[in-house]
């Protein structure tokens, strides 16, 4: 009890003063302490690094997925993977296909192909190869096809329509692709079931990638993708944590006409928009993205950059192959009248210049303008009101209201509600549903909507293969998430195998969008552009279509 | 005592397996795919197909449930949908992260309340603390934590954190989240410890320890405060939990990797075993702090089991 420790310690009254200045001394003496550990540590983190090396920072907003060559899917990925990992062919900045680590390719009838591997080009160094590497040879391509083709690939639809047999070995029911051969060390052969044209333009893609088979050795099973990646590119995997990926130089990197400037490139993922901004202001990291919501803090209305941020930062405009729409489930609503009503109905250039400041290419069809040569057959605005509402009086629309599902990312609830604004004009109820994306991706696919914003990012660098994908009757539900079907349209997509001329091919699809969006699958609304801000000082930034950031031809010009 | 101690041990442990059992019901029952998930939209549906059959997703519920409770009492929650990780270790590493996040901000909300019981000693500080405890209780979490990241961003030392709490800069890192995480608890515990130790402080005892000569910070800091603790453990066993499922605010703005922010993540990404394992650790988290509690109660003061007996 309490009053009975005190009673016990009575006599000790007199010492009562003396105890207080102890204790007082105690805490003063504590205080002092602790207060002399914290300036301590803070000045040994103020205190300047020791000299290091040449380094590059990039701010992400999402962490990249794990770097499995044949299971990367998210585009936000590829400017860390396109560091580390290569390909038969790339994509140059204008969109046109260079070799990589195929020097050469040809073909006589567009129906056989053969791809010649540079010779010097060799893994990064790895403990897979005993710290050691080894050179890349068409053995290691004809591996890397074969599971590209496989069932726990996430990007086979990129082959199985095209490769002999890669169908088959795909669903499990043969051993191998009949379609992938090798002819020597040096020279890797591939069938397709029919003529393509356009089939460079599959690989040129940055889903596929060469790696070695050594790491999909069971040893390795937890680390690959994360601290393990072995690949052939300008950059090694150094670190990875949830928040940074580290990469270091590749020393032995075969390309010696393009070496990395860089030693080190660390890419940071910071979520948060406005933090990332910042983050750039106060120069922790030197090249970012700008998102759109960032747009009005940056852009001054007429869409040029801020006095703030111009007086230290450049941008740079990067066309992406990713095209914004609101799709329509032609099944759902088969009223042609009323679709084209919905087309001319919207204002594109409002959409584009209220929420991206103009950084769009209005789009009128599926096709992105300029990729591969293509030249849209849509040359005016697109945004008719007298054109819609005539449609809409031919159409057997009464006044229901039509659902548009959104989400939470890329201007979907913006975009939303500026149709909706734009069809109420026109007489045309539309009803806003917010869901997270995933679910409107199961819905969409499941035909359980009437209309989906939607954003496609395009993997093929040409015309064709988005086409023939996205219209063809034997592609629906996925990836004809429109249920578009129309045996004229069929007929010309099939048509496109038989072309054997580039130029009468790219032609030929700008046809098929001509009648595809007569029967309007969907309203297409912009090609984004991405705007890239980074230091004045820096120089040589290039970006492809493809997500892919020559990094290693960027300099700084202090 | 002993019977006090089994009956709450039943009782948490019912609740633990009934957080298992409706996460994963709730979690199997909303209309999503996940193969369609992980394969993206692109993937053939013969793929997507052949993937749920792989990962069980056409198996009935209840054969489903009953896979998943041996799973669970085996510490196996599988691999994560979205990238293949083991999903027990990824949590493993991302808890580590959170639950040193949430031990500095104890660390600074402890230090706030000595500040509180020295106000008693020096009265006139004392209405500072009670215009400073409904400031911070007034802030919101997403309000004070932008703000918070840029002052870390403009003033602090150190603006990135590695992930890995390998360094004193990882650190020292936490050290703004966690204050930004402290506030809600600062001020709820200090309102409480302030109401107890005024109470307490009246008490005849206090007045014959005066008497005696102690000085008061022994007074306050040895005699008052043990009397005021069994409201202060109450409101942290709530508080607790709160903070390790409330982190995930402070996580996305800050970006740092803890169990809050997996947990928005997988929601995003219907990324099932993560989500079933970030809930189960949660609830373990919950239970296990009451039950510490619980326990701790009557070592403070037996007579909260004299009032338990039966």
């Amino acid at each position: 009890m309490k009053i009975a420790d005190g009673i016990t310690n009575r006599t000790e009254s007199s010492m009562g003063s003396t105890m207080l200045n102890q204790e007082l001394g105690c805490l003063r003496k504590t205080g002092r302490l602790l207060t002399g550990l914290f300036i301590a540590v803070l000045i040994c983190a103020f205190l300047p690094p020791a000299a290091q090396a040449m380094r590059l920072v990039f701010g992400l907003d999402t962490a990249p997925e794990r770097l499995i060559p044949i299971k990367i899917k998210n585009p936000q990925t590829f400017p860390v993977s396109m560091q580390i990992f290569q390909g038969l062919c790339d994509l140059d900045e204008k969109g046109s296909v260079i070799p990589c680590i195929a020097e050469s390719w040809d073909t006589k009838d567009y129906k056989t192909w053969r791809f010649h591997i540079r010779r010097g080009v060799f893994f990064q160094k790895s403990p897979i190869f005993q710290n050691g590497t080894r050179e890349v040879t068409a053995e290691d391509v004809l591996y890397c096809l074969t599971r590209f083709c496989s069932a726990s690939s996430y990007n086979a639809f990129l082959l199985i329509d095209s490769v002999i047999g890669a169908a088959e070995y795909n669903q499990g029911k043969a051993e191998k692709v009949k379609g992938l051969s090798l002819l020597d060390k040096y020279t890797i052969q591939i069938d397709l079931l029919r003529p393509e044209l356009f089939f460079i333009n599959r690989l040129s893609t940055a889903l596929v990638s060469v790696f070695p088979r050594e790491v999909d050795k069971k040893e390795y099973g937890e680390k690959v993708g994360l601290s393990l990646v072995v690949g052939t590119g300008p950059y090694v995997l150094q670190s990875r944590t949830e928040t940074e990926v580290v990469l270091k130089r590749n020393d032995n990197y075969w390309n010696t006409a393009t070496q990395p400037h860089f030693d080190e490139i660390t890419f940071r993922v910071i979520r948060n928009d406005q933090m990332r901004l910042v983050n750039l202001q106060r120069g922790n990291i030197d090249l970012m993205v700008l998102p759109s919501s960032l747009f009005p803090s940056v852009f001054n209305r007429n869409g040029t950059l801020r006095e703030y941020i111009s007086k230290k930062f450049q941008m740079k405009i990067a066309a992406t192959f990713n095209t914004h729409f609101l799709g329509i489930n032609n099944t759902a609503i088969p009223d042609v009248n009323l679709r084209r009503a919905m087309f001319w109905g919207t204002n594109r250039k409002e959409i584009i210049d209220t929420i991206l400041y103009g950084y769009a290419d209005l789009t009128g069809g599926p096709v992105p303008p300029g990729i591969d040569g293509y030249k849209s057959p849509f040359t005016d605005s697109l945004f008719d009101p007298d054109k819609a509402k005539a449609y809409l009086k031919r159409s057997n629309y009464r006044g229901e209201p039509l659902e548009l599902l959104l989400y939470d990312i890329a201007n979907s609830e913006q975009v939303g509600q500026i149709f909706q604004a734009q069809m109420a004009n026109v007489g045309i109820q539309v009803v806003l549903k917010k869901l997270d994306f995933n679910s409107v991706i199961n819905r969409m696919v499941k035909g359980e909507c009437q209309l989906f914003s939607m954003f496609a990012e395009y993997v093929f660098s040409s015309p064709q293969p988005i086409l023939i994908n996205l219209f063809s009757s034997s592609k629906i539900p996925v990836p004809n998430v429109f249920h578009f079907s129309n045996s004229a349209v069929d007929a010309m997509l099939n048509s496109l195998y038989t072309i054997t001329n580039e130029k009468e091919s790219v032609r030929e699809c700008s046809r098929i969008v001509d009648r595809i969006m007569q029967g309007v699958p969907g309203v297409f609304l912009y090609r984004q552009k991405y705007v890239i801000l980074y230091p004045k000082e820096m120089t040589g930034l290039e970006v492809s279509g493809n997500n892919h950031y020559f990094l290693e031809k960027m300099k700084i010009g202090r | 005592m002993i019977s006090y101690l089994v009956m709450r041990f039943g009782y948490y442990l019912s609740i633990f397996l009934g957080i298992i059992v409706f996460s994963f019901l709730l979690f199997h029952v909303i209309p999503s795919d996940p193969a369609r998930t992980i394969l993206g939209p692109n993937a053939d549906q013969a793929q997507v197909e052949q993937l749920r059959e792989k990962l069980g997703l056409n198996e009935p519920l209840y054969r489903r449930l009953g896979y998943y409770l041996v799973n669970v009492a085996t510490l196996k929650f599988g691999h994560s949908y979205v990238d293949g990780r083991d999903v027990f270790i990824e949590i493993g590493r991302r808890f580590k992260v959170t639950l040193s996040l949430i031990t500095v901000s104890m660390v600074i909300v402890f230090g706030y309340l000595a500040v509180t019981i020295l106000t008693f000693r020096f009265s006139s500080l004392q209405r500072w603390s009670h215009a400073i405890d409904f400031l911070i209780s007034s802030l919101p979490v997403f309000f004070s934590g932008i703000i918070g990241a840029i002052f870390v961003l403009y003033f602090y030392p150190v603006t990135s954190f590695s992930g890995n709490l390998n360094s004193v800069n990882d650190l020292i890192f936490l050290i703004p989240p966690a204050l930004v995480l402290a506030f809600y608890p600062m001020s709820i515990l200090s309102g409480i410890l302030k109401e107890e130790m005024s109470f307490v402080l009246q008490s005849l005892y206090i007045t014959a320890e005066k008497s005696w000569g102690f000085s008061d910070i022994t007074i306050l800091f040895k005699y008052a405060l043990k009397n005021s603790l069994i409201p202060i453990l109450s409101a942290l066993s709530n508080i607790l939990p709160m903070l390790l499922t409330g982190a995930f605010i402070v996580e996305i703005i800050f970006s740092v990797p803890g169990i809050g922010s997996i947990l928005v993540k997988s929601i995003l990404e219907q990324d099932f075993p993560m989500l079933e394992c970030t809930v189960i650790v949660n609830g373990a988290f919950f239970v296990l702090v009451n039950l510490g509690f619980e326990y701790l109660y009557p070592l403070l003061d037996p007579r909260t089991v004299r009032g338990n007996k039966i």
